[in-house]
């Protein structure tokens, strides 16, 4: 192998590694990962007017910090992270989730961004409202594990969001799990 | 792999987290043990079951269009501000630019600086002059008096005056601004107002002196035979006796003055009752008599020197 040929077999591997780790432009990052950002921003704020709050906010803060974040891989590691804080202060300053909820439902129901109709839409009201209750009374991180585990995180992205060792995070998501469906049995879900 | 597997691992090998060699193994330990296997069996109904349960929360729809309506407006509303924060600073710089380029020796500022270091320099050499003679300004004024023959003029008329008015008042009070001069905006500048025959104005003359002395103040009529005297003195050096530039400071402080005199006069007379009133009057006059005695004098050195 000449010099050259072998200059650029090595060269190979860390093309495809800056290329997996390449940042993403923000109209991409918006494209894949606002929905991951919207229902971890609602399973927190309980409040879906307020989640589009914390969105904003979200990639409002990815676009400032645009050339700071990590690349594709952790992105959405990241941006659940900046999420997670996001939500929590605004939860702080925040005292009237249930009136805003029963405001955004009846906005969304008049804009026609919900389309079941209502007997459904009660039914499927109520079961997120249990599952939401049920996850409330599970002790953090385990919860945190458990809402990012469902929305599809690996191990890896959860360690990375919450800071956590990532060979710790099966047991925490076990041990979630076992809690959920304890307290969730109690309030009555899965009739 | 012959001891059990703990539930973080057995969590993690369903998820699929596990290497491809601990899957092996642990897949191998599952197949063997019971209890791990029945563990793991529960794992996988409860993972079906809290995807069922959340399930409802995540097929809520998101509005991604509203969420993308939202955030374009906000990064506009970013960028409009990161522009206007851009403009002040731009602004803030030019503005301390322009502060710091009159520092920036420049030959078309080089005229602008001699200018006003040349005036400036003006200034200071007036102060000096005017302000340096204080002492001896005092016993000039008196030696001016004795040559004009003043106090042997002025006592008997004065002792009437004091007489008839306020015996105590008259004579301390010229003594009090003989001895603490006010300087009653004799520095301060004010707009040149050529004005050659003011202090020939301010002296009565000998027609109108009798009724004009009837109004007079108490110890006003000192002054005026000194300010009178001086005024002689000066001019009998002739245009020539002065400078230019300082016959036209003179001219403006003794303008400045006058007018300090005017308004004071015209005070006391309005209060004739008020030792105040009168002693800034007395003041005002004590002012303008250094200030010719000074004049007179630098002017006497000059044409002694010419």
């Amino acid at each position: 192998m000449s010099e050259r040929a072998r200059t650029l077999a090595d060269s190979v591997p860390d093309t495809i590694e800056r290329a997996a780790t390449a940042p993403l432009s923000f109209d991409e990052a918006f494209t894949l990962h606002h929905r991951a950002v919207f229902r971890t921003a609602r399973a927190f704020v309980r409040d879906a007017g307020l989640a589009e709050d914390v969105t904003q906010e979200v990639f409002l803060r990815l676009y400032r910090n645009l050339d700071q974040t990590p690349g594709e891989e952790l992105l959405r590691a990241w941006l659940l992270r900046v999420t997670m804080n996001v939500a929590r202060n605004t939860l702080r300053g925040q005292g009237r989730q249930t009136a805003r909820e029963d405001e955004y439902a009846k906005r969304g129901e008049r804009d026609g961004w919900f389309t079941a109709a209502p007997e459904e839409d009660y039914e499927r009201r109520a079961e997120i409202e249990e599952a939401r209750r049920a996850l409330e009374k599970i002790k953090e991180p385990m919860r945190s594990c458990l809402l990012l585990k469902q929305q599809g995180l690996s191990y890896r992205e959860i360690a990375e969001t919450l800071s956590l060792n990532e060979g710790n995070v099966g047991s925490l998501v076990a041990r979630g799990r076992k809690e959920f469906m304890r307290v969730y049995g109690k309030i009555g879900g899965s009739r | 792999m012959r001891e059990c597997v703990d539930e973080g691992m057995l969590q993690a090998y369903f998820d699929g987290e596990l290497s491809s060699e601990m899957m092996e193994r642990v897949a191998t330990h599952i197949a063997s043990c019971q209890q791990c296997s029945a563990a793991q069996g529960e794992i996988e109904t409860e993972s079906a079951m809290l995807t069922e349960a959340f399930a409802p929360e995540f097929s809520l729809s998101v509005p991604t269009g509203r969420l993308r309506l939202r955030l374009d407006a906000a990064i506009a509303d970013l960028e409009a501000q990161q522009k206007s924060s851009e403009q002040k600073g731009s602004r803030l710089r030019s503005w301390f630019s322009s502060l710091s380029a009159p520092f920036s020796f420049m030959p078309q500022h080089a005229v602008g600086f001699a200018s006003l270091i040349a005036v400036a320099a003006l200034g200071m050499l007036l102060a000096f002059v005017i302000m340096r003679p204080q002492q001896t300004t005092t016993l000039n004024v008196a030696g001016n008096a004795k040559t004009t023959n003043l106090p042997s003029v002025t006592v008997p008329e004065q002792k009437e005056k004091v007489t008839a008015d306020n015996p105590a008042q008259v004579t301390p009070e010229i003594v009090k601004a003989s001895a603490t001069p006010r300087r009653s905006g004799v520095e301060s500048g004010r707009p040149r107002q050529p004005n050659s025959g003011k202090v020939k104005d301010e002296f009565v003359p000998q027609a109108t002196e009798s009724a004009a002395m009837a109004s007079l103040l108490p110890g006003e009529r000192n002054y005026l035979k000194a300010i009178a005297s001086l005024d002689t003195a000066i001019k009998s050096g002739g245009d020539n006796a002065m400078r230019p530039t300082l016959r036209a400071e003179y001219e403006r402080n003794l303008q400045v003055v006058d007018e300090a005199i005017a308004q004071t006069r015209a005070v006391a007379q309005r209060n004739p009752n008020d030792k105040d009133a009168a002693e800034f009057l007395l003041s005002a006059y004590q002012s303008k008599v250094e200030l010719m005695n000074t004049v007179a004098e630098q002017a006497q050195l000059s044409s002694t020197y010419r």
